[in-house]
């Protein structure tokens, strides 16, 4: 084993150590865990043996194994990145539109501008 | 769009004062230099109705806009443009509006032009009427007329419309096309996505020249460059947004 798996074994270890901790203490729900166990799995397999990622890579006819990992890794990066945009402008919205409930909660008219049927 | 050139030396009588049928929204954001001249000479043109949206300044907007006697609603936190204008219109159809415009507090406006931009509504000609300073664009720095050529070739290209002046902040409209637009921005890219609404609604827009005035100051509160960019990015997001939503 070279000395890079082994750190990226350790960091995947502990990243998986905090999953299970997590869904022990119910921050995490059942399905959350399995992807999350899942995900991290699959990132030990491809570390412990890189050259199962050639064989995928070649049947989608891309050179390498380690390719296909950052086309993939770059990817799913953009897409989070996306999501997250998505997120936040729905957090902007929100505010807004809290904002502007209590902006409208004082809605009167002074008594010398118009009649209007203010509510 | 159909343009409509209204020109200018026609009748421009003042409104019988107290027009009760117009609301004007203006939004301003730390405007305490410029707001109180705004709200004096709108007033001037017997507009009576006028609903100031202080969008979280932080200077003295709020105090200088009670003293003139308006409609004032406070946002407690900063939302922006758009936040701003949402707020103001939805205020002014609760308050019974038939028309509605929106006039920026940076004093680039001319109160005369109001009257001009309602007529075309008023005589059923269209629903929406964009003041626009590029069909007549005297006096307006050549960067600003390229910036604002740049707004509008954005606008085209994610909506599909073309306007003269997609960024301008004086519009009117009626109070049924007020209530059917759904504005989703909260910042400076809510201007092109009013001109967006207006075709997805189906809605007769038509365009009228009014005069800007460019003083330091007006330009000073305009978009700079880097606001523009922003404005840029979070247009082009908000079109991937509608998109996928």
């Amino acid at each position: 084993m070279r000395p890079s798996q082994f750190f990226l074994l350790i960091f995947v270890l502990i990243a998986l150590t905090k999953a299970i901790h997590s869904y022990k203490q119910r921050g995490m729900r059942t399905p959350e865990c399995l992807f999350w166990t899942l995900v991290w799995m699959g990132t030990a397999s491809i570390i412990i043996f890189p050259d199962a990622t050639s064989f995928v890579a070649h049947l989608l006819g891309i050179g390498r194994g380690a390719d296909l990992i950052i086309y993939m890794s770059l990817l799913i990066t953009f897409y989070l990145i996306f999501r997250i945009h998505l997120t936040l402008a729905r957090f902007e919205q929100e505010i807004t539109e809290i904002v502007r409930a209590i902006a409208l909660a004082r809605l009167t008219e002074p008594a010398d501008s118009g009649s209007g049927n203010g509510e | 769009m159909k343009f409509l050139r209204l020109e200018t030396g026609g009748r421009e009588e003042r409104r019988s004062r107290g027009d009760k049928r117009v609301v004007i929204v203006i939004p301003a954001y730390n405007e305490e230099r410029s707001i109180t001249a705004v709200i004096r000479g709108l007033k001037q043109q017997g507009f009576a109705r006028l609903i100031v949206v202080d969008d979280g300044s932080s200077d003295h907007t709020s105090e200088r806009a009670r003293q003139e006697g308006v409609i004032l609603l406070r946002h407690i936190l900063n939302r922006g443009l758009g936040g701003a204008l949402g707020t103001g219109i939805n205020a002014a159809l609760r308050l019974g509006a038939e028309l509605i415009v929106t006039f920026d507090a940076d004093g680039q406006h001319d109160p005369n032009d109001v009257g001009r931009l309602l007529e075309p509504i008023e005589n059923g000609k269209a629903d929406i009427v964009i003041g626009s300073r590029m069909l007549d664009p005297i006096g307006m720095p050549y960067l600003r007329r390229l910036a604002n050529w740049t707004a509008n070739l954005v606008t085209y290209l994610l909506f599909q419309v073309w306007t003269t002046d997609s960024q301008s902040g004086l519009r009117a409209f009626s109070s049924q096309a007020a209530a059917r637009m759904q504005i989703l921005t909260s910042g400076m890219e809510v201007s092109s996505e009013i001109i967006a609404e207006t075709v997805k609604n189906g809605l007769k827009c038509i365009e009228v020249p009014v005069k800007a005035i460019y003083t330091d100051y007006s330009l000073s509160k305009g978009q700079s460059f880097k606001v523009g960019l922003k404005t840029l990015m979070r247009l082009t997001l908000a079109k991937v947004r509608r998109l996928t939503l």
